[in-house]
């Protein structure tokens, strides 16, 4: 798995990185010819897409996927065939999002940002918007899954011995990357839903005049902002591996670092307003955010300080993956230190959409993450391919690239007033210079990282048998600690798609053996084509359903459970999730993103009330007495399957079985009522979001986006009956039914606010 | 004090906190970089001590300088945040439009690209836009603010002195991607005298320009 | 058997909020008073729901604190989205 992520993320590093190029010919020299400003905006925005979202944080989860396990005694992530979905996801939406070029009209234009209203059907008409905006979503998806499979993967099913103070700085860093992921993800999903709502059912989100393109700014960075740090952690882990092994000595302060990590992390979600400045909000809410951004550098450059200080008092060896470390971290502090700058509000008046912004976001995105990355790569690669790389090579590679990067980025700084995203600029002699400049920087810098990429390739093929540890790291992925064999077989197909987990004697496992399975990649290809259904022609989208829906019928013939070794619980570290089985931990923090998901969107319906003079008396309009038949049905559903809970545990099955089937009746009820009465009930009053625009919008979202988790619930409740009929679960096994009931009781939880926004205020 | 002077000031403090840290890092990976050994001497004791006192050094020197620059940039924020009263200064309607900006003058006057102003004298811009958002920057004064549709942003500046017929003209670019035309989304701010000025306004008020 | 009962009890004690904030539509009071005692049944309801049928009441303390932290971070996103609004 680690080592699919790898390779598709170079791959979409190299497309994006050709765009890259483009976009620096273009700006060479004024009055350019050779990209139309159409074609120049699809380049500036699908280099920025690719390069974030599906180089530069795949790359990371590619190191966390192989090495996290590893350092932490596990044998692989909690949900391994959820695992594979997120790399299959991540593989179609990328394809998907590069596709969208082809399409008739064109990709998008409009920024890796994508702005709003610029984003919706009435200024960029053309469906290869729709397509990319569901890529991302899809991509939220992914994540979403890798976020909550790493965190229980950390949280529990660590080997006894990786206590919280002995974790590696990767697995820390990991750690608080997916947190963020995890807070992150949702808000973006949801606007992507929401936008491409209004741009294929007519609802007004974004379009309206009230404050629709504020809230996309909102709803955007309070993904964005986290997002940068989800980019930059995983490297400062990776950056902290690298230094200690090298250095031959323990992180300076290591309790610190995890400390500032905690501190960045926890501060990165109180910051997202510094991306706002310019737009005309309230004073004070600029000010804090003003001072939430100088706090957040503090920590920031704590972790810095660590680095720097462990380099004292020891030895250590210049090797080309501690050049490429302590490169990112040069490139760190430039670019931290520029984005110090742009906290302070009258600074940022200057800054605000011109190439100081670009230069800063360059500085640490590529300098600090890909020479982190990079660093990464050749550290690794003695580990992943048994064989050594070309020591000279590489170093001339780093030497090349950095000297590249500086003259490629540093002149950024002086095109102050450059504005960002013009696909030509007039002659003139404060900036053309400069331009072509970095023009040259990005001739040395672009060669020289695919010099050492393909170098890479080579000496995987040819290159010297390594030791097993050859760095003679303590660290525990390379010592071997906490290994479990059959160790580290040499990368083979088989492995990717399976896992098969072969038994020795004295192994401290349990569990049966896995098999082979192409759900996850069926389920992909059915997300895709669904997308493409609603970007282009809606009846495709039952295509998409049918594939989709065949999946799920195979998944429950295989059964859910996973069928992989697993570490036995004496084993494992656990403490402070010892109560709680894997599973349920894994239903928690997927809740947690449902949590801010559906809690976004009612702030988001929150929002747009407050700002519509006008709304209409929901009361009059809703009818009251299916709302409230409605929640009691809802509510008595969550009495069926706690009863049915219980009952299983007292070993009563056939009130279990009858407490699930009443959920489930209950559940189709609720749904009846609502689509079958109500809502063709509100069409017969024209009420739709084209015509009644804001509270319509709201409205079917809301109780749409639902009714979606009613029904899926409705599909696992099902599940549910189908195995209890053929009895697979017992008193003491059946956790399933209690993790199912968890999320049956969230969707009821929801409705309990729903229910009052819509009919009774 | 302008925006030139507070950012130099950054400056020397960025520059000089890049050099010390950047200077420390490549000072100690030369100074003990060795082709063989590798190792520290330092006893585990010693490695594994606390650093909180560092830490806490460490914090308060930042916080320190972060708060000086704070306090630095305060009046400057306070001032660009208080436009003068409308009766001492001109307000100028700006709404930005794909692609490019329309003025609206308090004597009903309407011009399209070309923004003209009396020296010596506060300018309000009320910026909104009529399509998407954009943005309304005036790289000469390093002040720029976004144009919304549906929202009105204030930016104001005080223009310098022009006398006679001079007249002293200031680009006005869009900072915000907004579709195609975004690249060549630029006016002009053209200041002349105030009797320059007054006798532009009698010209305009009687044939308006554009026709909106 | 006791068990279920004790879910029972629960459940009548939420369609009792529930008729409770229905009736609330038919006094006629201040509308901010009705919307935040709508809003506070609501959220009990809420809290109920978790604490009993989820189990939270009975889980250990890390588990507890999961869902206070996704809601802390969604207050910081509803305070800021609204307050921003005002100029």
């Amino acid at each position: 798995m680690g080592i699919l992520y790898l390779v598709t993320s170079i791959y979409f590093l190299i497309v994006a990185g050709t765009l890259a190029g483009l976009v620096r010919v273009q700006l060479a020299v004024p009055n350019n010819t050779l990209l139309g400003v159409f074609q120049y905006g699809q380049t500036v925005t699908l280099h920025g897409l690719i390069m974030i979202l599906w180089f530069l944080s795949p790359l990371g989860i590619a190191f966390a996927n192989y090495f996290v396990p590893l350092q932490i005694g596990a044998k692989d992530l909690a949900f391994p065939r959820m695992n594979a979905l997120s790399y299959w996801l991540y593989l179609t939406s990328g394809l998907m999002l590069a596709s969208s070029v082809f399409l008739p009209g064109g990709g998008p234009d409009n920024g890796w940002t994508f702005y709003a209203p610029l984003n919706t059907s009435e200024f960029s008409p053309q469906p290869g918007v729709t397509l990319v905006a569901l890529s991302l979503g899809i991509l939220a998806a992914s994540v979403t899954m890798s976020s909550i499979n790493f965190i229980t993967t950390i949280l529990r099913t660590r080997r006894k011995g990786v206590t919280w103070t002995s974790m590696r700085p990767l697995a820390w860093s990991m750690l608080f990357t997916n947190v963020l992921m995890l807070f992150a993800f949702p808000p973006l999903a949801l606007g992507v839903v929401l936008l491409t709502a209004d741009r294929v059912l007519g609802t007004v989100f974004f379009s309206s005049m009230q404050g629709g393109a504020l809230l996309w700014d909102q709803l955007f960075w309070f993904f964005g902002h986290p997002e940068v740090y989800i980019v930059v952690i995983p490297a400062l882990g990776i950056i902290a591996e690298i230094i200690t092994t090298f250095a031959g000595r323990p992180l300076f302060g290591k309790k610190l670092f995890i400390g500032e990590l905690a501190a960045v992390t926890a501060l990165s979600i109180g910051v997202w307003v510094h991306h706002m400045f310019m737009t005309g909000i309230n004073f004070d809410v600029r000010e804090a955010f003003s001072i939430t951004t100088m706090i957040i550098s503090i920590p920031f450059e704590g972790l810095v300080l660590n680095l720097i200080l462990t380099l004292r008092k020891t030895k250590l060896k210049l090797t080309t993956p501690m050049l490429f470390a302590l490169g990112a971290l040069f490139f760190v502090i430039i670019g931290g230190i520029t984005g110090v700058f742009q906290a302070y509000v009258v600074l940022d008046y200057a800054f605000r959409g011109t190439y100081w912004v670009v230069g800063h976001f360059h500085y640490v995105m590529v300098g600090t993450t890909i020479f982190a990355l990079i660093g990464a790569i050749y550290y690794w690669f003695p580990k992943i391919t048994k064989r050594m790389y070309n020591e000279k090579l590489g170093k001339i590679t780093f030497f090349v690239s950095f000297i590249g990067f500086n003259v490629l980025y540093f002149p950024y700084f002086f095109l102050l007033d450059m504005p960002r995203r013009i696909s030509v600029y007039p002659a003139n002699p404060e900036w053309w210079p400069l331009n072509l400049t970095a023009t040259i920087g990005a001739l040395i810098f672009g060669p020289a990282i695919l010099l050492s990429i393909v170098g890479l390739i080579r000496y995987f093929k040819n290159g010297k048998a390594a030791s097993t540890n050859p760095w003679g790291s303590s660290s525990t992925e390379w010592t071997g600690e906490y290994a479990i064999p059959p160790t580290d077989l040499p990368v083979d197909t088989t492995q990717i798609l399976s896992n098969p987990a072969e038994e020795t004697e004295n192994q401290p496992y349990g569990g049966d053996k896995g098999k082979p399975t192409y759900v996850p990649a069926i389920i992909a290809v059915g997300g895709v084509i669904f997308s493409l259904g609603i970007a282009l022609y809606l009846p495709v989208t039952i295509l998409g359903l049918t594939v989709l829906l065949a999946a799920t019928v195979k998944l429950f013939k295989d059964g859910i459970s996973d069928k992989f070794a697993e570490l036995k619980e004496e084993a494992m570290e656990t403490w402070p999730f010892g109560s709680v089985s894997k599973d349920k931990l894994g239903m928690w923090i997927f809740l947690l993103s449902e949590i801010i998901i559906f809690g976004s969107l009612i702030i988001v319906y929150l929002y747009v009330r407050v700002t519509s003079a006008a709304w209409p008396n929901d009361t009059q309009l809703h009818d009251l007495a299916i709302g409230t038949t409605n929640t009691i049905v809802l509510l008595t559903s969550s009495l069926a399957i706690i009863i049915a809970l219980q009952a299983m545990r007292a070993g009563n099955f056939k009130a279990a079985k009858t407490g699930l089937a009443a959920t489930l009746f209950l559940g189709l009820v609720f749904l009846w009522l609502k689509l079958g009465f109500e809502w063709p009930n509100l069409f017969g009053q024209s009420f739709f979001p084209t015509l009644s625009g804001l509270p319509a919008s709201t409205y079917y979202i809301l109780t749409g986006a639902h009714a979606v988790h009613v029904g899926v619930g409705l599909v696992a409740v099902s599940y549910l009956l189908l195995k209890v009929q053929r009895n697979k679960f017992t008193a003491e096994n059946h956790s399933a039914i209690e993790n199912v009931g968890l999320y049956w009781h969230f969707v009821d939880i929801v409705w309990m606010f729903l229910f009052p926004l819509f009919y009774l205020i | 004090m302008d925006w030139w002077t507070l950012f130099s000031f950054f400056l020397y403090i960025g520059v000089a906190a890049a050099g010390v840290a950047i200077g420390s890092m490549v000072y100690f990976a030369l100074k003990n970089r060795s082709k063989t050994d590798r190792g520290t001497t330092e006893s585990a004791s010693a490695l594994s001590r606390s650093r909180a006192r560092e830490a806490v050094i460490f914090g308060s020197i930042s916080a320190i300088l972060l708060f000086a620059l704070a306090v630095g940039s305060y009046r400057m924020t306070i001032y660009i945040q208080n436009p003068p009263v409308p009766s001492e200064s001109l307000t100028i309607g700006v709404t930005a439009y794909q692609w490019g900006f329309k003025f609206q003058y308090p004597q009903n006057i309407t011009t399209v690209g070309e923004c003209t102003i009396p020296s010596d004298k506060p300018i309000i811009f009320n910026v909104t836009s009529s399509d998407v958002m954009h943005n309304f920057g005036l790289p000469d004064f390093k002040l720029k603010i976004d144009a919304i549709p549906g929202r009105y942003n204030i930016i104001w500046i005080t223009t310098p002195t022009v006398s006679g017929n001079d007249t002293l003209t200031y680009q006005i670019r869009c900072y915000e991607l907004c579709g195609t035309g975004h690249t060549y989304m630029i006016g002009s701010l053209v200041v002349m005298s105030p009797t320059s000025f007054n006798e532009w306004v009698n010209r305009n008020t009687s044939n308006k320009t554009g026709g909106m | 058997m006791a068990n279920y009962r004790f879910y029972v009890v629960i459940w009548v004690i939420l369609v009792a909020a529930t008729v409770l904030e229905v009736e609330t539509r038919f006094i006629s009071s201040p509308a901010q008073f009705l919307v935040a005692g709508i809003i506070a049944i609501s959220s009990a309801k809420a809290i109920v729901i978790a604490l009993y049928y989820q189990h939270l009441r009975y889980e250990s303390k890390a588990i507890k604190v999961l869902p206070l932290l996704a809601l802390v971070a969604l207050g910081a996103l509803a305070v800021t989205a609204i307050v921003s609004l005002g100029g």
